[in-house]
């Protein structure tokens, strides 16, 4: 039952002899409690606090055993799988990225003045924009993603997700990664990013993710990498045209 | 009666309220005066992808309240406040300030116009003292006495000032969803996850096109916490001592704890009641970059008097605003994080208010607590010489990531600003349920903890362990170590220690349908009881 401010209480069934003054006392303090300290809910904005160093926390011996054990190892948080073999593999050339792409690009420029340059929304939106790419991201096997469909792509230097070399099965995208970093100004590019940035690659049936990068690094390093790589392109042209013959600017994905 | 006593009385009750500030509130009885108003506590909060087959394009909030329900607790089980507001707060666009909010007010009536079920007894017909008068298999059964219901309002906006909506029923519009009892035993209820999956209601929420699910009601505990040794200055070794979880090798840390139910004080043993509420990723991300922070709370009218003359409907009389009591969004800030004397005032103060109380999570007291109580038998069980175990890194960027911002690229809002809520990234993909870690993100998978919260996350030992500095060392993504850029290794020197409570919890544990929950634990038989929990848990 809800009442409003000025509520009052209802009838007593049980009847009782009560002064006078202590009933109008009352009753003043229910005005008061109802219409003055209870009125709008205010937000309570929290004061600033001290925190107060510990010094009084007086250490317990828990029940560990004295004996210390000679060949104890800490366990690890929980185990990790063997690292994703390293396969070096090359960079290829790709067509103009769509106008989102250098829009978003342009947005991270501005924020190199400031310090705050990052070029994962571009690189995301050329990846999105790319059938190639999502042609080539779909073929990945189920078993080589972690169990959220995550996959780390660069840390570095360009992982892949199979040991076969020449299945080379990140090309495109790696290519697209690379040349939506050349297009970011230098200023941004050599700015340091802290830690990985995840990319989300939506897919028919579930979103892939894409992780690069790993403490602090650059853009600057991707394209590096990428660089260096270059050659092994010319080894491997077969495929690379093939799939640079697919991509197409975003404007032509849309159903 | 005359004025002068009515006003007698309303005076006595206001004067017994005068000196009593409004009860706050949030998670298991963590703040000093939440545990005056159990109906309003919340306990748990819970976001994620729907993992159920077929509706991973929608997100499932769980808000428990009302907690330590002990099974079987006669005559009234656990009914949920119908003076209160129960509330779930989305913020899509990043300013920490909600832009939907889902409104649960509660309705609780007796057969027979609030007289209830009377029988006749020597020519005198007289109410029953019980909640129900025969076994209920039905949701509409005549032999239960006390009906609960529930409205749920969307509010876009302000809670309070934002455009209202009614959220309806989809099997017949109406605005109004039962609740089921609670599961009193199985005599009375001798089919009750049947019973209660016909309270699985399919809701319209308007403007939102798909459709939504909601269900409230009892709900077995999925909470996993060693709570009174934990709280006993950690009255065990609070590492592994398998190999590995259930390894079941002893090799693990001498003395250290192992995995085992009978470590857990809820799950398998308690009760709670939660409001679940399924809703499509579309209608609930917004503007904003697809990243969701969510919470829940709850209110009160601000005056609450105490009336010699109760009656079944009006047991109390309220007036005044609304004034949040408990708060919870991301799990153990409360508990562990906020000073004892702020615990209240957290409860009741709102994310944008949430800079003032920064300095907890920047510079916090948990981990220097266990240095001082576990450095000296570490280093004697070791024979090692740590300083100090817990991190150096201040300010606790780790920690600001975990809590107040959410992790870049992960599920980190487009627009930044420190607050404390669980933030979910729904553009990660869902995790089946026979794949999901419990240790969530950093056990190599982003679809977990601190990525919004399933109920089969081990936050206990998540959190102790992210407390101890574990963001400062590398995580898998897909097998490859990976450091996020918070802090260094260097900084938290136990930061890949095996920090454990000894309770574990995974969504193999759990039902993988909607509502994700168990059924809760019978009130009877004690055979039943000691059954669910001797439930071993699943790794």
């Amino acid at each position: 039952m809800i009442l409003p401010i000025s509520g009052v209480v209802r009838d007593s069934s049980r009847p009782r002899a009560v002064p006078l003054v202590t009933a109008v006392a009352f009753h003043g303090l229910v005005l008061l409690f109802l219409l003055g300290s209870v009125t709008q809910a205010s937000r309570p904005v929290p004061s600033a606090l001290t925190v107060f160093t510990l010094s009084n926390v007086t250490a317990t011996q828990a029940s560990v055993p004295k004996a210390a054990k000679p060949e104890v190892v800490l366990p690890q948080v929980e185990p990790m799988a063997a690292p994703a073999p390293r396969v070096p593999t090359p960079v290829i050339a790709s067509p103009a990225a769509p106008d989102v792409v250098a829009a978003s690009l342009t947005q991270a420029d501005a924020s190199a003045a400031d310090g705050a340059c990052d070029l994962t929304a571009p690189v995301e939106a050329a990846l999105r924009a790319n059938i190639a790419v999502r042609d080539e991201l779909a073929l990945l096997p189920r078993n080589e993603r972690s169990v959220a469909n995550a996959l780390m792509v660069w840390d570095a230097a360009w992982l892949s997700p199979e040991a076969d070399e020449a299945a080379d099965p990140l090309r495109v995208t790696r290519t697209v990664v690379a040349e939506t970093v050349s297009r970011a100004s230098e200023a941004c590019r050599l700015q340091p990013q802290a830690g990985p940035r995840l990319i989300m690659m939506p897919g028919m049936t579930e979103t892939l993710v894409l992780a690069l990068g790993s403490g602090t690094w650059r853009w600057q390093d991707v394209l590096e990498t990428a660089q260096q790589l270059e050659q092994f392109a010319a080894a491997q042209p077969a495929k690379s045209e093939q799939m640079l013959a697919r991509l197409q600017p975003a404007s032509e994905l849309d159903p | 009666m005359n004025k002068v006593k009515r006003y007698a009385i309303a005076g006595a009750l206001a004067a017994c309220l005068i000196g009593q500030a409004p009860a706050l509130a949030s998670s298991h009885r963590e703040g000093p005066n939440i545990t005056k108003t159990p109906k309003v506590d919340n306990t748990d909060f819970y976001m994620f992808r729907s993992y159920e087959p077929g509706r991973e394009q929608t997100v499932t909030i769980i808000a428990n309240f009302y907690p330590d329900q002990t099974p079987g607790n006669g005559p009234n089980y656990y009914t949920m406040d119908p003076d209160a507001l129960y509330e779930i707060h989305i913020d899509n666009d990043g300013d920490a300030n909600e832009n939907l909010t889902f409104q649960f007010r509660f309705s609780n009536t007796l057969r027979n116009n609030n007289n209830g079920i009377s029988l006749n007894v020597g020519g005198k017909d007289l109410p029953i003292a019980l909640r129900k008068i025969g076994p209920i298999n039905t949701p509409d059964s005549a032999n239960l006495n006390e009906l609960e219901s529930y409205t749920v309002t969307q509010i876009t906006g302000d809670r309070r000032s934002g455009t209202r909506a009614n959220i309806t029923n989809a099997n017949g519009g109406g605005t109004s969803f039962a609740k089921p009892v609670d599961n009193m035993g199985q005599k009375t209820l001798p089919a009750y996850n049947a019973y209660a999956n016909q309270f699985i209601h399919s809701a319209t929420i308007p403007g939102c096109a798909g459709q939504s699910r909601v269900f409230v009601g009892q709900r077995a505990e999925a909470f996993a916490i060693n709570l009174g040794e934990t709280f006993d200055l950690v009255n065990y070794v609070p590492i592994e001592g398998d190999s590995a979880p259930f390894a079941a090798d002893g090799r693990g840390f001498p003395g250290g704890i192992r995995q085992n139910r009978a470590n857990d004080d809820l799950i398998g043993k308690k009760n709670v009641t939660s409001i679940a509420l399924e809703v499509p990723i579309s209608c609930l991300t917004g503007s904003g970059n697809g990243v969701i922070g969510g919470w829940s709370t709850a209110s009160l009218p601000q005056a609450r008097l105490l009336d010699p003359t109760p009656t079944y409907p009006a047991p109390t009389i309220q007036g005044g605003a609304f004034v949040q009591v408990s708060r919870l969004g991301m799990p153990l800030v409360n508990e562990l994080v906020i000073g004892l004397n702020r615990k209240d005032l957290f409860n009741a103060a709102e994310p944008p208010g949430d800079g003032a109380l920064g300095d907890f999570v920047t510079n916090p007291t948990f981990p220097a607590i266990l240095n001082v109580l576990f450095r000296a038998p570490v280093n004697a069980t070791l024979g090692t010489n740590i300083a100090d175990l817990a991190p150096n890194n201040f300010p606790r960027n780790d920690l600001v990531a975990t809590f107040l911002t959410g992790i870049r690229t992960l599920n980190q809002m487009s627009r930044v600003t420190a607050s404390e809520m669980l933030r979910l990234n729904t553009g990660v993909a869902v995790t089946p349920l026979a794949r999901q870690s419990t240790f969530g993100v950093v056990g190599d998978d982003l679809a977990g903890f601190p990525n919004g919260r399933r109920p089969g996350d081990d936050v206990t030992d998540i959190v102790l362990r992210v407390a101890m500095g574990r963001l400062c060392h590398p995580v898998p993504i897909n097998g490859t170590a990976t450091d996020l850029g918070l802090c260094t290794p260097a900084n938290a020197p136990v930061g890949t220690v095996s920090f454990t409570d000894g309770a574990p919890v995974s969504a193999r544990d759990l039902q993988g349908t909607f509502p994700y929950l168990n059924a809760p634990v019978p009130g009877s038989p004690k055979t039943a009881q000691a059954a669910a929990a001797a439930v071993p848990a699943r790794p």
